[in-house]
């Protein structure tokens, strides 16, 4: 198993090579530019090549990449031209909100959807199984931004139970307001995931509850209830899990909707008003690091599929994967 | 399975805690045990007199106001120099303090830190009184000293020096006469006291901005009523109140500033009561708060210009037949009932808002009536009588957009074929940079300065920025742009001004539709504001001005 572990990272060099290529293209093809986005509505045309000098846009575009790429190999990854600090330092101070609002958001999407796809296979075709199967399907299709917006009218707007905007911290504000903030951004980002989650659970789990061990445990005479949260969740676990990497991967993504909508502090907010600002620097660190971070999260996958599943490392070892 | 779970969960929780450090407005949501509405501003404006605000009996001490802002301010924004954008004036100017003071209609000047100033006969030498007992906020490297002469001067020379927009252009240096500030410009130039009521007019010490560096703003000191306490990029800035204060007590004991991006939620928010001021109230939003008996709507005519304008260098439209048609078959008071619906803007024909002292009612004769007949055959006489190809650049806000689909149907009744493309101010920006627009459609804001309109449209030292895409350029029309900068009496600048828009209407270099109105939303729990001709909220002002902004709980 080590052996694969290390091939994957070894696979991780040329897929960072090709984002951090990718990125420094796609910011340069943004129209727009930096330095008219920096002196907004003071923009005065006998400032702007100053500026560009200053910043180092004057250089031809491989003369920029080569510097781009030598400061990322020593760990710089540039000046935010907008916030006028280190990308990496901002990038410290945002991600940590975006992972408690990503890692609770997945927890609940997990405990929710797992609990209610198991429900939906124990009683396949009843009334239960088509309500919970109905809102899977409401789960994976409703827009996030038109779901964030409803759960705002109704429980800020109207009922006044949720603040409708902004964040707490533990540290700060205590556990109440933290859950208080919390609440709605987190919903609102698990809905998808929860869908997605419902699904695998029910299919995974009805194909396990028909198999052969678990008819010979009921033959036994264990107990149903044993037969479904040991047995058979067990062996439903691998396709949920890796659809937990995914999943994962998906809300941090869909962080730069949430956190828009309801003003949290996190990588989705930085990321949308760097773009505003044609910040590259920033724009290029975060994509870097989400993108590193979707690496990873698919190489944990992998390997905890592994230990779950022997037989997948095995088949690695031999080429298969 | 249990333990992975509790592990997850308390790894969330740990995260929780380490996440920033911010903070958000204690959530009290509904405030509907307020006094009912007084008199919420139900009409259109009809001038610029600031709205009265509710009165429910003598003002209290204390309290915190919490408004709403549509952007985020940068960590460093808040140096007065490096300041870019309204966002940042808002936070500014309650923690700094300038010379000098616009009063509400933004016509004239109050005395602020200088208590007095006397202008050279040739207008070149400004010489200011500095008011005596003035403190500055404590900081870490002064210890509330006083403000003196000095510091007026090094602050001014700094901001010319530093800002990198250049501020001031028109300045050679202030420095310190007898314990006066006399300031030499090398260009006379009028809008000189309107400049130094700006945020980079602010008077800031220099061993606080030496001993900071480039984390001044992160920092920022200066002498008004409020001390910035709390700046949490992106989320929000926090102001207490200024103890030592030398103008009138602030009634708040704080002011915090809560970043906002989405209007939608900034209206739930205040709704909720979880903001007390929304700034920024556009489109449907704005009967939304007429229709919410807990919220009162102001709306002052603001010093901001829409307009449709022409490329003078555009092989097409450089023909002014072609020009005029287009602004025949333009009817304005169909845009501005169509775009301003809300009551957030009206009609308006010349290149200066009507809130400007510039604006005569008598030069709207000479912009070419609405007259599609006339238009066409115009444009048959220019040789487009089968018809025409035009591209308008707009950018993405919504009453510019709706104003362009207003403006490309009406175009097409006369033939002219209109692409609308609709791009980021950035790439806008770019496009008047590079000279590739055909028609735009622009908004301009100034001042009550028709100096910060015309004079600036028609100036070529602005060309192919968003004052003058226009691409109008004439060495004759500068010499008058230039003369109207730097007289000093108002009746010979208006002469010039008028002018100046006799020329831009000659040319027809656009079509000056309308005037927009700012709106603001307000909580029942706020009392004491006046909403001026400008886009910055004063908490506290100057005595006299009647602005000292209190809360009821």
């Amino acid at each position: 198993m080590q052996k694969v572990i290390l091939k994957r990272l070894l696979q991780l060099i040329p897929t960072l090579l090709v984002v951090i290529a990718f990125t420094f293209a796609a910011t340069r093809l943004i129209p727009g530019d930096p330095v008219a986005a920096m002196l907004g509505e003071q923009y005065d045309a006998t400032k702007v090549d100053a500026l560009r000098e200053e910043l180092g846009l004057n250089d031809p575009i491989p003369v920029q990449f080569g510097k781009y790429f030598m400061d990322i190999l020593q760990g710089d990854f540039g000046e935010s031209y907008y916030f006028n600090t280190s990308a990496i330092n901002m990038i410290k101070a945002r991600l940590p909100n975006t992972l408690v609002l990503s890692v609770s958001s997945l927890c609940i999407a997990i405990i929710v959807g797992v609990l209610f796809g198991v429900l939906s296979a124990k009683r396949q075709s009843s009334l239960l199984d088509y309500v919970l199967t109905v809102v899977s399907l409401f789960g994976v299709s409703a827009p996030v931004f038109w779901v964030a917006i409803m759960m705002v009218l109704v429980f800020s707007v109207n009922l006044g139970w949720l603040p409708s905007f902004g964040m707490a911290t533990i540290a700060q504000d205590g556990l109440a307001a933290f859950l208080r903030h919390i609440t709605l951004p987190c919903a609102c980002l698990a809905v998808i995931p929860m869908g997605t989650f419902m699904r695998i659970t029910r299919s995974s789990m009805i194909d396990s509850l028909g198999s052969d061990s678990v008819r010979a445990l009921r033959a036994r005479g264990v107990s149903e209830r044993s037969i479904v949260w040991k047995h058979a969740l067990k062996n439903a676990l691998p396709p949920i899990l890796t659809v937990v990497g995914m999943q994962f991967a998906g809300c941090f993504a869909g962080a730069v909707l949430t956190e828009n909508i309801f003003s949290w502090p996190g990588m989705g907010t930085m990321i949308s008003s760097a773009i505003d600002n044609r910040d590259y620097s920033l724009i290029q660190a975060t994509v870097l690091v989400v993108a590193l971070a979707f690496v990873i999260i698919n190489l944990i996958t992998d390997i905890l599929y592994m230990v779950i599943n022997p037989k997948v490392a095995i088949d690695a070892e031999n080429g298969g994967m | 399975m249990k333990k992975l779970l509790a592990l997850i969960l308390s790894g969330t929780l740990i995260l929780g805690s380490l996440a920033g450090c911010s903070k958000n407005p204690d959530p009290t949501p509904g405030n509907t045990s307020d006094p009912p509405p007084a008199a919420a501003d139900e009409n259109k404006p009809a001038d610029s007199t600031p709205a009265p605000s509710a009165d429910p009996g003598a003002p209290v001490y204390g309290g915190e106001l919490k408004i709403a802002l549509n952007r985020t301010i940068n960590a460093e924004a808040l140096d007065p120099t490096l300041a870019n954008s309204t966002t940042c004036d808002q936070v500014c100017l309650q923690y700094g303090d300038t010379l000098v003071q616009e009063t509400a209609d933004a016509v004239d000047y109050l005395p602020s830190l200088a208590t007095d100033w006397t202008i050279s006969e040739d207008g070149k030498v400004y010489t200011f009184t500095i008011r005596e007992g003035v403190h500055f906020q404590k900081g870490k490297f002064q210890d509330g000293r006083e403000l003196t002469a000095e510091d007026v001067a090094w602050s001014l020379n700094r901001a010319h020096e530093e800002s990198w927009w250049g501020y001031l252009p028109f300045f050679d240096h202030a420095e310190v006469q007898d314990g006066k500030v006399v300031c030499y410009l090398e260009n006379a130039n009028a809008t000189f006291l309107h400049e130094l009521t700006s945020t980079s007019g602010i008077i800031v010490p220099k061993e606080e901005v030496e001993g900071w560096g480039d984390q001044f703003g992160s920092h920022p000191i200066s002498t008004g009523p409020f001390i910035v306490s709390e700046h949490v990029p992106d989320q929000y800035t926090k102001l207490v109140k200024n103890p030592d204060y030398w103008g009138v007590e602030p009634y708040l004991d704080a002011v915090t500033y809560y970043i906002v991006t989405d209007e939608a939620q900034a209206m739930n928010a205040l709704t909720t009561g979880e903001v007390d001021v929304v700034l920024t109230v556009s489109g449907n939003y704005i009967q939304q708060v007429r229709d919410n008996p807990n919220l009162v709507l102001t709306q002052t005519p603001e010093s901001r210009l829409s307009f449709l304008g022409f490329n003078l260098s555009d092989s097409v439209l450089s023909d002014k037949r072609v020009r005029d048609a287009i602004s025949m078959a333009i009817d304005r008071k169909q845009i501005a009932d169509g775009v301003y619906a809300n009551g957030d803007g009206a009609a308006s024909y010349l290149p200066v808002p009507v809130t400007s002292w510039g604006y005569d009612p008598a030069l709207e004769e000479l912009v070419p009536a609405y007259d599609v007949d006339a238009a066409k055959a115009l444009l048959t006489e220019a040789g487009y009588g089968n018809g025409l190809n035009l591209v308008l650049t707009v950018g993405t806000a919504d009453a510019y957009v709706r104003a362009a689909t207003i403006i490309q149907a009406m175009l097409s009744q006369i033939g002219v074929n209109v692409e609308i493309q609709s791009l980021s101010s950035t790439e806008v920006t770019d496009r008047y940079l590079n000279n590739t627009v055909q028609l735009f459609i622009g908004g301009q804001g100034g001042s009550a300065d028709p100096g910060t309109f015309v004079g600036n449209f028609l100036s070529t030292a602005k060309l192919h920025t968003n004052f003058n895409a226009f691409c109008y350029s004439d060495p004759a029309t500068d010499e008058i742009v230039n003369q109207a900068g730097a007289e000093t009496d108002r009746a010979k600048r208006t002469e010039l001004y008028h002018e100046l828009i006799k020329e831009a209407l000659d040319t027809n270099i656009g079509v000056f539709y309308a005037t927009s109105y700012l709106s603001w939303g307000l909580g029942q729990r706020v009392h004491g504001f006046v909403q001026e001709n400008k886009s910055v909220m004063r908490v506290c002002g100057l005595e006299g001005t009647g602005i000292n902004i209190w809360v009821t709980e």
